[in-house]
């Protein structure tokens, strides 16, 4: 799906090359200065809360000063409650909004071509969002629109420039200078702290949606609901793996474990294979990465492409049969022990 | 390892230097990962067939890459412990 809907983004980022040449035309400043920063921020919102990525990527977003300009899109009936609620959040100084009935599940292919439009006619240096699937989905394509090369997943800012992100799946740290007139980046979630979401008055603006016929309709999303605590950030993962065997021992031994702990389920590329766990509950490099204060890691034997996805977490603790697994040589605290006997004890002794 | 004369025998004994290079620092010392390197290439010295010691020789290499980067991977850890406040 991905590489059909890329398609006519990279068509029409050949057209984009003239309103580049304008854009630098009107803006005559030099661009270190980093008091002239002037961000679009993309504020990601489901079901009414504004996604607690996109308020890190406010963090990264002020750190560079200047005007940060957060934009809210979502279908008619709640994009202006979303809009609302973003006036409060401190540290924007206006919310853009723009309805649509094709923006209500924040598609790219509707989505880009406003941002496009907003950097064109504002003079945006910046524009950024939370590292999510949205923000992956959207950003590449609004970038290759406004003809500038985006840098994904930032755990750092280093002048208005100059970002810092992981590469080779987190071994390696590499400083980027970006020479684009306009940076686009996307923040890592665990990187920055969240802004807060009260305590600020802004002033909002309504923008009007670029007419763009939408080439994919969006047919449904299918989320496993819980009431536990977002695994990206979460302060507390408990992960379970092969060793589990089905999709009935994930439920009877890592949930109730994850609710008396009030923390959140993870899973590695195992489980989630075998199918004991839902695919949104992976943690690695192809996964969600977290770094939670605590992680513990049931019947997990630590393939590096696991540990790539925790290896920031504070404590972890790995309890696993095998006493040569690889985990126990990064784990804080590990237990060689039946993960069936393990586990309830443990439960029992944490419900105490 | 493949008997002398065999070409594939220079690879092996190669990739038996290097893991047993890489084993002497390996961050249990209880684990025993000469011993097991040693058992593992004699449990697999009689094979003569190309197909199946190039077979042999894909699991070792995987288990080299595997053992390096958990090696940096500890090292990640004990570093920023060491020199990241509250990490």
């Amino acid at each position: 799906m991905l590489t059909a809907t890329l398609l006519p983004g990279l068509a029409r980022a050949s057209t984009s090359s003239v309103h580049a040449s304008t854009l630098l035309a009107r803006r005559t400043f030099s661009t270190s200065r980093v008091d002239l920063a002037n961000t679009l921020l993309f504020l990601e919102h489901k079901k009414g809360a504004i996604n607690p990525a996109s308020l890190s990527a406010l963090t990264a977003a002020r750190k560079l000063g200047g005007e940060i300009h957060g934009l809210v899109i979502g279908s008619q009936s709640e994009v202006e409650q979303v809009a609302d609620k973003a006036t409060k959040i401190p540290g924007l100084t206006k919310v853009l909004y723009s309805k649509h009935a094709d923006f209500a599940s924040l598609l790219s292919e509707p989505a880009a071509p406003l941002i496009k439009s907003l950097v064109d006619s504002n003079s945006y240096t910046h524009v950024c969002t939370g590292h999510t699937a949205v923000g992956r989905d959207i950003f590449p394509r609004a970038a290759a629109l406004v003809d500038t090369s985006q840098i994904s997943d930032i755990i750092g800012l280093e002048g208005e420039d100059t970002f810092v992100r992981p590469i080779y799946a987190g071994n390696a740290i590499a400083t980027v200078k970006s020479s684009d007139k306009v940076k686009f980046f996307t923040v890592r979630g665990t990187a920055f702290d969240a802004a807060p979401t009260e305590g600020g008055d802004c002033p909002k603006e309504e923008v009007k949606a670029a007419d763009v016929a939408s080439l994919t309709e969006f047919v449904e999303e299918k989320v496993a609901e819980s009431s536990r605590p977002d695994l990206a950030t979460a302060p507390r993962v408990i992960s379970g793996g092969r060793a589990l065997k089905s999709a009935e021992n994930f439920g009877k031994y890592i949930e109730p474990l994850a609710d008396a702990l009030n923390a959140a389920v993870g899973a590695s590329r195992a489980a989630v294979d075998a199918g004991y766990a839902d695919n949104a509950l992976q943690v690695g490099q192809t996964g969600k990465i977290v770094a939670p204060e605590l992680y513990m890691a049931i019947g997990i034997s630590g393939a590096i492409q696991h540990l790539a996805g925790m290896k920031d977490s504070k404590t972890i603790v790995a309890i696993n049969k095998d006493g040569d697994a690889p985990i126990f040589q990064v784990a804080d605290l590990g237990l060689v022990a039946d993960l069936y006997e393990a586990v309830p004890e443990l439960l029992e002794k944490v419900k105490k | 390892m493949p008997p002398l004369g065999h070409h594939l025998r220079p690879r092996a004994i190669g990739l038996y230097k290097t893991l047993h290079r890489l084993g002497r620092e390996y961050p249990d010392p209880n684990y025993n990962f000469i011993p097991k390197l040693r058992s593992m290439f004699r449990k697999n010295a009689h094979l003569t067939d190309d197909k199946e010691i190039l077979e042999k020789l894909e699991i070792g290499e995987f288990v080299r890459k595997e053992t390096e980067a958990l090696y940096s991977l500890k090292k990640y850890r004990t570093l920023r412990k060491r020199y990241v406040a509250d990490a």
